[in-house]
């Protein structure tokens, strides 16, 4: 039950930020907006990473660094940037909605490099989320 | 006319934004996994990913970016800044519910945002843009969608 309430806050999070860099960016450069939401997230991240596994944080060995790079650069960089783009020229509802297919994206690659199976139910949420993304984009 | 088309081709390049940032989050979401099953906990893993990503941000920045430093009103600073926090929030949490939940329900429960980012603009923002029932509609089969897709992958 727990996991599920902090799930529903993880939603709200992901809403409000998508919410609140439409509004920023009404008046600011799309890169320059991102940059200054990765700052801000960042000195949060650090502070409470801290907090939490204070050890951890000075022992990371390179190969560890090396990996937290690759996910730093698709998830911000590239998702970040991207997103508030989208974000900015198609507007929340349409944007986020289009962004939230992310897991569908992620499946396909663990199914293409990790060799992972498809089920049937996989299958049948594909189509509704392709259903559901052309009834978004097939409108004026 | 000509205005229609313009604001067409506007959202077919915000869409095609979309499709770049989900492929991209999908990707790093399998990194991710094996960052934080082999590396590192999962909040180190966003605090140092969030850290190279603002890094690789400033090195490749044009720099008319940094132009608008001066730019930009106040308020647009107040809600970048709470754009930030709240991404923290929503990966803190996202993380925080992987301990207590299985990772297909907490991916199915947390991909329910753009519907409360709908509803959020409903309801406190129309001014910003407004809502369609057919958005509403294919954001709700998406998430719909999004949750088989896991529940599948799960199972």
């Amino acid at each position: 039950m727990i996991g599920i309430v902090f799930s529903l806050l993880a939603a709200s999070g992901f809403a409000a930020t998508a919410v609140f860099a439409r509004t920023a960016l009404q008046r600011m450069s799309t890169p320059y907006g991102t940059l200054l939401s990765l700052f801000v997230s960042t000195v949060a991240a650090m502070i409470i990473a801290a907090a939490l596994h204070p050890g951890e944080i000075t022992g990371l060995g390179w190969a560890a660094l090396g990996w937290l790079f690759l996910v730093g650069l698709f998830n911000f960089p590239l998702g970040r940037m991207f997103n508030y783009t989208s974000v900015r020229l198609a507007g929340v509802s349409k944007a986020s909605t289009v962004v939230a297919t992310s897991p569908l994206f992620a499946t396909v690659l663990a199914v293409i490099f990790l060799g992972e199976k498809v089920s049937a139910i996989s299958l049948v949420g594909t189509l509704a989320v392709i259903g559901g993304l052309a009834l978004i984009l097939n409108q004026e | 006319m000509r205005l229609q088309a313009a604001r067409r081709r506007r959202a077919l390049y915000g869409y095609a934004a979309a499709l770049v940032a989900a492929v991209s989050y999908g990707t790093g979401a399998i990194i991710a996994k094996k960052a934080v099953t082999d590396m590192a906990s999962p909040m180190t893993t966003t605090a140092f990913s969030l850290l190279f990503g603002m890094l690789v941000m400033m090195v490749v920045l044009p720099g008319m970016s940094y132009r608008d430093m001066t730019g930009a009103p106040r308020r647009s600073y107040v809600y970048i800044a709470l754009a930030g926090i709240s991404g923290v929030w929503g990966v803190g949490f996202f993380h925080l519910a992987l301990i207590d939940a299985p990772v297909a329900l907490v991916t199915t429960v947390s991909s329910s945002y753009p519907l409360m980012a709908i509803a959020m603009i409903h309801f406190f923002m129309q001014r910003l843009e407004r809502v369609t029932l057919r958005t509403a509609l294919g954001s709700a089969l998406v998430v719909a969608g999004i949750g088989l897709v896991s529940v599948g992958q799960a199972g």
